[in-house]
């Protein structure tokens, strides 16, 4: 499958391989690939790649208190293992690699050659909304749905 | 904070309870890191400090030592 994908958009998954080791996270999961989207040079507008590492940070302060922990306690950010040494390989989660399969879907219905970053945006568009990814869109205000329509606006007016 | 507050936070729904413990667990893997190269900086054998956190002095070798 990633034989298709362009460069930018094999960009996009090894950035969420580095998202996932640095945020000290076992697994690469949707999250990831949405910070990897938003680091693109290819990035769709309105999605701030430093806002939606803190979004990612709020969530995690939200379930602690969920479970009844003060954050404030924990501090989420520096309780991630910083500097883990050596590059180790991280696996996807079920969900991200759904979402790469979604994104070659959405390649064909477009019927674009190609896998790009926008074909995994798009890809992201479409989470249920208990999603990491989606409930990062949802904190920062992002409606997957305007999102959508502004990504395959941008296709038509680029071809 | 009880502990008992914790345990029974059953109200929070699995998406929340469940990243809520990789994220303490996160903690604890810094906690034990910082704390493992403090004991042996002051000379704490492996056996002691897997004895400390209960592993096996080969469990916490493998980890940190080299």
């Amino acid at each position: 499958m990633f034989e298709r994908f362009t460069k930018d958009a094999h960009l996009v998954v090894t950035s969420a391989m580095e998202e996932a080791q640095n945020r000290s996270d076992a697994r690469v999961g949707n999250e990831h690939l949405l910070l990897g989207v938003a680091g693109s040079d290819a990035a769709p507008a309105g999605l701030d790649l430093a806002e939606l590492r803190l979004e990612l940070d709020r969530l995690d302060s939200e379930a602690l208190e969920a479970v009844g922990i003060d954050p404030g306690l924990v501090d989420v950010e520096t309780s991630r293992s910083q500097g883990r040494t050596g590059k180790k390989h991280i696996p996807f989660t079920r969900a991200a690699k759904d979402t790469l399969t979604a994104a070659l879907k959405e390649a064909i219905a477009l019927d674009h050659r190609h896998i790009g970053v926008e074909h995994i945006a798009l890809a992201l568009t479409r989470l249920p909304s208990s999603d990491r990814a989606a409930r990062a869109l949802a904190g920062r205000g992002v409606d997957p749905a305007d999102l959508r329509r502004s990504l395959l606006e941008a296709m038509r007016k680029a071809s | 904070m009880e502990l008992s507050e914790v345990t029974t936070a059953g109200d929070a729904d699995p998406e929340n309870g469940l990243r809520a413990v990789v994220v303490l667990r996160r903690l604890a893997d810094r906690l034990e890191r910082t704390h493992v190269k403090r004991a042996r900086a002051q000379g704490w054998t492996w056996q002691q400090i897997g004895d400390a956190l209960g592993v096996s002095r080969q469990a916490v070798h493998k980890g940190y030592g080299r």
